[in-house]
C-alpha cells in the first residue's frame, strides 16, 4: 500500500480482525478436520494451478476427472447426465460464440432442445469453465424475436414493414435479382458475370468462417470489397504489435506473471480472451503476483488489483513512456532493469540510442501529462522491473484513441526491454492450430483455372490515413457515401452491425437507408439488428450452436490445438449456415464458382479440413494429441467430434524466436539480414538485385528467418508489411507518419513543444503524441469513455433475457465531485443528465467529422470509481432494435411473428415503461447508447475507431 | 453414471447418501446430518480472494434450476466503498446456506422443506402449500415462491449432479475457482482441508443457522445489509 495510489483487495490484507469471527464449524467437523491450531490465512497460494492439476494419462479423459483444489465431484463432461427431471441430457462439444475468445464448450440437449452449456473441460484454454454469457448462449436460440425465415422489405428502407419469404425465393432473390418494393434490383449472377465482380460487397462482424469467406467472394468470385470489424476495438493495437514483433496478436502468458500490469484491459469481465486469461489472472493473483490497473474508471479488474491507478483518457502512452524511462535509468541493488542481451541481440536499437531518445520523458513529465504522480510511475517501473517475469496487458482502453498505435508501440517497446518477451511468464506471440483447408487447399487447387484474382474498392482504408493494416470499418459508410472509390452494387453483411456498433449512428442509418448508394442490402443475421433493419432482404443465420466450422483460438496453454464448432440442435425454422448460404448460391450462380464449391454441406467441408491435416500429418511427421497430450491413436474426426479439441502440439512451447531454421537454398538480404524466398513473395530477380527484401512489394510473404551473428532464426517473423526478422524498436514505417499526424496536431501543441514532438515523431522510435483535441478542453468539459461489463457482449448479446435482466440499462459513471461541480449540488443518484459532444473537428476533417447527433440524455450514476475529468458510459445498451429483451420493440411481420418461440415470460424490466421513441434519449426500457454522439474519423496512423476521446459536456435535462 | 465413479463418495458415505435420497420427505428436524462417519455432510466454501464478481454462478444456475426471469437462487452483491482514488469494490456470492440449523425446515408447516442426511436442504413443489413462511425465516433472502408453481424455491446445491457425481452447475463454472465443494465429513476433502489451513466467515453467524457455506475473506461490513436478493421483483 502507498500513500498515492490506491486500494488493496480482500487477498492483499491481512483479515486478522476476521479471524476471530470466523465460524466455529461444529463438533465433528471440528474434530475431524483439526481446525483451530493456528492456521495460516494463505490457504490460497496453496492451491495448485489448473493445468498442474493430475490427470489421466490412459486413453482420452471421461467424465469422473476431478479438479482437486475444487473438489472430489467430477467437472460437467462430454458424456452428459441427467437434468432435475431425470431426462438424459446429451452432451456435444462444440465452441462458444457469444464473444470472440471461442472457448471450448458443451452444449447439453435434452429432448431436442439445447438447456444447458458448460465449459468443455478438454479445452486447453478454458478447462471446463465459461463465463456468465457463455452461459446464456441458450437464449441465442430461443430467443421470441429470432429470425427463422427470410424477409423482404415492402416499405421504405428502414421503415420497418417485411413480409416473409421462403429460404428457396431469398436465395433466388439474391442469386438472380427482382424486385424489392416496386425497385428491380440486379443479383449475385449478374455482378458474378459482368467485368466488375467487386461490386459484390461483403462485410462481415464476428464471423469465424473466414477460409469459406474468402473463398467464395475472393478465390471464386473475384471481388474483394470486403469490410470488417477490427477498427471497432483493436486495429491500432494489432498495428502497434506488427511494428514491433510482427505478427498482430499477443498472447500474455499471465498464470506465471510475478507482476502484471494493466493498461485499459478490462480481462475480468470482457477482454478478447475473457475466460481463460481471467482463469489465469486470478491463478498468478494466487500464486501472490502482484496486479496493478491503470484505468479511467474502478473495473472489476481495477478492484481485483493490488492497485487501482486512475488515468486521465487518452495519456496512457505518456505513462508508458516515463516507465521506460525509469527502466533505462534506475537500478535495484546496483543492477540495471533493462535486458541488454535481449535488445543488443534481437532488437534493432541500442540501449544508449533508447536512453537518449527516452531522456525527455521523465516521470515528472509523465505525471503532467496524465495525472498520474511521477513517485508512482517511478514505483511502479521499478517494480515491474525487478520482478520478473511481468507483463503488460493493454486493450481497447488503452488504444481506442487518437495516439492508440504509438501506445501499443511504447508498450510492446517496454516489455522487449524489460526481457518479457516469448519466455513463460511474459509475453508472447499467438500460437494458434491450424488444419488443412478445404477450399484453400483442395477446392482452390484442384480448380486452380477457375479461380480468380480479387478485385477490389478502395473503401475500407479510410483516406489519407497511414498504415491501417487492419483496417477502418467506421469509415466504409462515408467512403460509400462519398463514392469516389466506387459503390457496391450489392452489399451483404455477415452477423455485422455497423449501423449500432460504430459512431455517428445517425449518419450510418442515413447512409445505409439511401438506397442512391447502395441498391440493394443483404443482411445475414440472427436477430433484428439494427443494421438489418435498413436492408432490403434478410437471411436468418443458424446460430453459433447450430452449425459447422474449424475453430482455433489463441492459446493461453501455450501449445496449438483446433476446436470443432458442430451443432447442438438442428438449425430452428429455415435458418441456415452461412457457409452453406455460400454453397446455395454458388450452386445458383453456376459455372466456376459452383465447381469451386464442391462440397454440398458445411460438415464436407469441416471433415475434409481434418482429413486433409490427417493426410498431410501422414507425411509430414507432424502430430495430433488427444487432450492428455498423448499422440492420438483413434480416428482424428471421431475424435474431434467426440471431445471438441485436436491438439498440435503436447507441450507449451516458448523462445519461438529464438529457433534455429535453415537458409539453405533461401536469399540473404545484405541490409536487414533477412533469409528470404522471393519466389514464394512473387518477387522478381531484377527487384530483388535493385530493391532487395525492403523496397519489394510483399516481400514479407517470403520471410524465412533472420540471420544474426552468422545463425538463422525464426526471428519476430512479419505480417503486413516488409519488416525484418528482429524485435524492431526503431520503426522504419512511421517517421514518414510524422508528417500527417504533426499537421493533425500541431494546433494543439504550445510553441516550446512543437519542434521536439515533431523531431521525435521522425525519429522512428516511440513518442509521445498527445489527443490533440484533450489539449483544448476546458474544465467545464470531461472526456466520455465507453467500457464494457461482465454479462454483455459488446453488441450481440441483448438478445439473451438472462443477461438483460442484470444489466439493461447502463447510467453513465460520473464522479460525485465532479457532479456537484457541474450539475450543482443538489445532484442525486439517478438524475437525469444531458451529454452533449463538444469535440473539435481536426483540420483534415472539417465538415466530415462532427457527428449528425450531437446530444443524449441518461441517467448519472455518482460513483468514486471513475477519475473526475471522465464520464463512463457502457456499450452493449440503448439498442433501438434486436428485438424485444434488447430494445423493447418486438419484430414485427406481415403475417405473423417469425420467432424461436413466444415470449411465455414476463420482461419485469420493461413493465410500465416503454421503449425510447428517439432512442438517443435515455429509456427505462434499455438506457442509452453512447456512440451517437462519437464521431467516426478514424485515429490518423492506424484507422482505429476513436471510442474513448469524445469531449462532452454535462447539463441537468 | 456408476456407482464407482462416485470417487467422492468414500465408504460408508455410499450409504449414507442413498440412504438419505430415498427418505421419505419430512420435517426431519434439525442437526441429525451426518457426522462424521455416518456418511457425507455436504459444504461449500468461496473464496472471495479469488471471486471476481462475473455473475458465470448466477446464469449457470439460472439454466441448471430453469429459474423464471426476476428470481435466483444464486446472486453475487457487490458493495463499493471509499471515496476517490480510494475505492474498493467488494463481490459477494450468495445462495442457499444449507445451514445445520435451518430455519426453514423448522418452520414448514407441510414438511415441503426438509434437509437430507447429507446436509441439502430440499424442497417439494408438490407438497409446497405456498404459506412463505421458509421465506420469512430465512435471515438470507434466499428463498423466492415461483410465479407459476407459487411454491417456495431455493438452490438444493443441484443434488441431481451430486448424485451423479457432478459438480454443482456455480462451482463448475466458476472462471475464478473459488468455490470448493465437496464432502466436509471428509477430513481428506479439497473443503475440509481447506478449513483446515484457513480462518474462514460465514454470514450472520449470530443467527445460530451454522450455515455450511463459508467464505474466505469475508468482509463483514461489505456483507451488511444482507439484501434480498434471491426476487429482483421483491427487492
Amino acid at each position: 500500500m502507498t500513500k498515492d495510489t490506491k486500494i488493496t483487495n480482500p487477498a492483499g490484507n491481512k483479515h486478522d480482525e476476521d479471524v476471530g469471527r470466523r465460524v466455529a464449524v461444529k463438533a465433528g467437523l471440528l474434530a475431524a478436520v483439526g481446525i483451530g491450531s493456528g492456521a495460516l490465512f494463505h490457504g490460497l497460494t496453496s492451491v495448485a494451478r489448473a493445468d498442474k492439476a493430475p490427470r489421466s494419462t490412459s486413453g482420452p479423459k471421461t467424465q469422473g476427472q476431478a479438479d482437486p483444489d475444487i473438489g472430489e465431484l467430477a467437472r460437467a463432461d462430454v458424456d452428459g447426465y441427467a437434468g432435475r427431471t431425470g431426462e438424459k441430457r446429451v452432451g456435444v462439444p462444440t465452441t462458444c460464440m457469444q464473444c470472440i475468445a471461442a472457448c471450448g464448450v458443451i452444449g447439453y440437449r435434452e429432448k431436442g432442445r439445447i438447456v444447458k452449456i458448460e465449459g468443455n473441460p478438454h479445452c486447453p484454454n478454458n478447462r471446463g469453465m465459461i463465463c456468465a454469457k457463455g452461459q446464456a448462449g441458450v437464449n441465442q436460440v430461443y430467443d421470441p424475436d429470432r429470425l427463422l425465415y427470410p424477409l423482404v422489405r415492402t416499405g421504405k428502407r428502414g421503415e420497418g414493414k417485411w413480409k416473409r419469404l421462403s429460404m428457396k425465393d431469398a436465395l433466388d432473390l439474391l442469386a438472380f435479382g427482382g424486385e424489392i418494393a416496386g425497385r428491380k434490383v440486379d443479383g449475385l449472377k449478374t455482378i458474378y458475370e459482368s467485368d466488375k465482380p467487386q461490386e459484390f460487397m461483403f462485410h462481415y462482424g464476428r464471423s469465424r468462417i473466414k477460409n469459406a469467406m474468402n473463398h467464395f467472394q475472393k478465390t471464386a468470385f473475384g471481388s474483394g470489397t470486403q469490410g470488417n470489424h477490427t477498427s471497432i476495438c483493436e486495429t491500432a493495437k494489432w498495428l502497434g504489435n506488427e511494428l514491433t514483433m510482427g505478427k498482430h496478436y499477443d498472447v500474455n502468458d499471465a498464470a506465471y506473471s510475478k507482476y502484471i500490469l494493466i493498461f485499459g484491459a478490462n480481462v475480468l469481465e470482457a477482454h478478447t480472451s475473457h475466460s481463460y486469461i481471467a482463469q489465469r489472472v486470478i491463478e498468478a493473483k494466487a500464486a501472490r503476483a502482484k496486479i496493478v490497473t491503470f484505468d479511467v474508471r474502478l473495473s472489476n479488474t481495477a478492484a481485483k488489483s493490488d492497485e487501482w491507478v486512475p488515468v486521465l483518457p487518452g495519456t496512457d502512452l505518456a505513462i508508458i513512456l516515463a516507465m521506460t524511462n525509469v527502466l533505462l535509468n534506475e537500478t535495484v541493488n546496483g543492477k540495471v532493469l533493462y535486458d541488454e542481451a535481449f535488445i543488443t541481440k534481437w532488437s534493432n536499437v541500442t540501449i544508449e540510442e533508447l536512453k537518449a531518445h527516452y531522456a525527455r520523458y521523465t516521470p515528472e513529465w509523465g505525471e503532467s501529462e496524465s495525472g498520474v504522480p511521477a513517485d508512482t510511475i517511478k514505483r511502479l517501473a521499478i517494480e515491474y522491473g525487478s520482478n520478473k517475469p511481468s507483463s503488460i496487458i493493454t486493450y481497447r482502453g488503452f488504444v481506442g484513441h487518437y495516439n492508440g498505435a504509438q501506445a501499443e508501440w511504447a508498450s510492446k517497446t517496454l516489455d522487449a526491454l524489460a526481457g518479457n518477451f516469448n519466455v513463460k511468464g511474459g509475453i508472447t506471440t499467438k500460437l494458434g492450430g491450424k488444419c488443412k483447408d478445404g477450399y484453400n487447399d483442395k477446392a482452390a487447387k484442384d480448380h486452380a483455372d477457375l479461380t480468380r484474382k480479387a478485385v477490389k474498392f478502395k473503401i475500407s482504408d479510410g483516406d489519407d490515413l497511414h498504415m491501417p493494416t487492419h483496417h477502418s470499418c467506421q469509415w466504409i459508410h462515408e467512403m460509400i457515401a462519398e463514392g469516389s472509390h466506387g459503390r457496391p452494387k450489392i452489399y451483404m453483411t455477415y452477423v455485422y452491425n455497423g449501423a449500432y456498433t460504430t459512431g455517428d449512428c445517425q449518419r450510418n442509418r442515413e447512409i445505409l437507408c439511401n438506397e442512391e448508394y447502395i441498391p440493394f442490402i443483404v443482411a445475414v443475421d440472427v436477430a433484428m439488428s439494427e443494421t438489418a433493419a435498413c436492408a432490403d432482404l434478410i437471411l436468418p443465420d443458424a446460430t453459433y450452436l447450430e452449425r459447422w466450422a474449424m475453430e482455433s483460438a489463441a492459446s493461453y496453454a501455450q501449445k496449438k490445438f483446433v476446436q470443432i464448432r458442430q451443432p447442438v440442435v438442428k438449425p430452428l425454422g429455415e435458418s441456415m449456415d452461412m457457409q452453406d448460404i455460400f454453397i446455395q448460391l454458388a450452386r445458383r450462380i453456376g459455372g466456376g464458382i459452383n465447381t469451386l464449391h464442391p462440397y454440398d454441406t458445411a460438415e464436407k467441408y469441416v471433415r475434409t479440413c481434418v482429413e486433409l491435416q490427417t493426410a498431410d500429418n501422414a507425411k509430414s511427421g507432424k502430430m495430433f494429441y488427444d487432450s492428455n497430450d498423448q499422440p492420438l491413436k483413434s480416428d482424428p474426426w471421431e475424435y474431434f467430434k467426440r471431445y471438441g479439441v485436436l491438439l498440435q502440439g503436447n507441450k507449451p512451447s516458448y523462445n519461438t524466436h529464438a529457433k534455429a531454421v535453415s537458409a539453405e537454398g533461401k536469399t540473404v538480404d545484405a541490409k536487414t539480414g533477412v533469409v528470404w524466398d522471393p519466389h514464394k513473395a512473387h518477387v522478381s530477380d531484377t527487384d530483388v538485385a535493385s530493391k532487395g527484401y525492403t523496397g519489394s512489394k510483399n516481400a514479407y510473404k517470403g520471410y524465412v528467418g533472420q540471420q544474426i551473428d552468422g545463425k538463422t532464426y525464426a526471428g519476430f517473423k512479419p505480417d503486413k508489411f516488409n519488416k525484418s526478422g528482429r524485435f524492431e524498436i526503431r520503426s522504419g514505417f512511421m517517421p514518414s507518419a510524422a508528417e500527417k499526424v504533426m499537421a493533425d496536431i500541431k494546433d494543439f501543441l504550445t510553441p516550446e513543444e512543437a519542434p521536439w514532438v515533431a523531431e521525435h515523431l521522425k525519429s522512428g522510435l516511440p513518442s509521445w503524441v498527445p489527443v490533440p483535441e484533450h489539449r483544448k478542453r476546458t474544465d467545464k468539459q470531461l472526456v466520455m469513455i465507453s467500457f464494457k461489463v461482465n454479462v454483455q457482449i459488446h453488441s450481440r448479446s441483448q438478445n439473451c433475457k438472462w443477461l438483460q435482466e442484470v444489466y439493461h440499462t447502463n447510467p453513465a459513471w460520473l464522479n460525485p465531485a465532479t457532479a456537484r461541480k457541474m450539475l450543482g449540488k443538489g445532484v442525486k443518484e439517478g438524475d437525469l443528465i444531458r451529454i452533449k459532444s463538444e469535440m473539435p473537428e481536426l483540420p483534415w476533417r472539417k465538415g466530415k467529422g462532427s457527428t449528425s447527433v450531437s446530444e443524449i440524455t441518461a441517467r448519472v450514476h455518482l460513483t468514486e470509481a471513475i477519475h473526475p475529468d471522465a464520464i463512463a458510459v457502457s456499450y452493449h445498451c440503448g439498442h433501438w432494435a434486436y428485438g424485444r429483451y434488447a430494445s423493447g420493440n418486438p419484430v414485427e411481420v406481415e403475417g405473423g411473428n417469425t420467432g424461436a418461440e413466444p415470449a411465455g415470460e414476463n420482461i419485469w424490466w420493461q413493465e410500465g415503461n416503454k421503449a425510447a421513441k428517439d432512442p438517443t434519449q435515455w429509456s427505462e426500457v434499455a438506457g442509452v447508447h453512447p456512440n451517437w454522439i462519437i464521431p467516426n474519423t478514424p485515429a490518423r496512423v492506424s484507422g482505429q475507431f476513436r471510442s474513448n476521446d469524445t469531449i462532452v459536456s454535462i447539463a441537468k435535462a | 453414471m456408476s456407482i464407482s465413479r462416485r470417487n467422492f463418495l468414500k465408504g460408508a458415505g455410499v450409504a449414507g447418501a442413498a440412504a438419505a435420497s430415498t427418505a421419505v420427505p419430512g420435517c426431519t428436524g434439525t442437526r441429525e446430518t451426518n457426522k462424521p462417519g455416518d456418511g457425507p455432510r455436504y459444504g461449500m466454501v468461496i473464496d472471495l480472494r479469488r471471486c471476481f464478481g462475473c455473475h458465470a454462478c448466477s446464469i449457470a444456475c439460472k439454466a441448471e434450476q430453469d429459474v423464471p426471469l426476476g428470481r435466483f437462487k444464486s446472486w453475487v452483491n457487490v458493495s463499493e466503498r471509499g471515496s476517490y482514488p480510494n475505492v474498493r469494490r467488494d463481490f459477494l456470492p450468495v445462495l442457499c446456506n444449507h445451514c445445520d440449523n435451518p430455519p426453514c425446515v423448522s418452520v414448514c408447516p407441510s414438511g415441503a422443506t426438509w434437509q437430507r442426511k447429507d446436509g441439502v436442504v430440499m424442497q417439494d413443489d408438490e407438497i409446497c402449500i405456498g404459506c412463505k413462511y421458509c421465506i420469512q425465516a430465512c435471515p438470507y433472502g434466499v428463498r423466492y415462491t415461483d410465479p407459476k408453481k407459487k411454491s417456495a424455491e431455493k438452490c438444493d446445491f443441484c443434488v441431481h449432479r451430486l448424485d451423479q457425481g457432478v459438480l454443482p452447475a456455480c462451482v463448475n463454472t466458476c472462471n475464478a475457482r473459488a468455490r470448493v465443494f465437496g464432502d466436509l465429513n471428509d477430513p481428506d476433502s479439497a473443503v475440509s482441508r481447506l478449513l483446515a489451513s484457513t480462518p474462514v466467515q460465514s454470514l450472520r453467524p449470530a443467527m445460530g443457522t451454522d450455515p455450511r457455506v463459508f467464505y474466505i475473506g469475508l468482509d463483514q461490513a461489505a456483507a451488511k445489509p444482507v439484501k434480498k436478493q434471491s426476487s429482483l421483483l421483491e427487492a
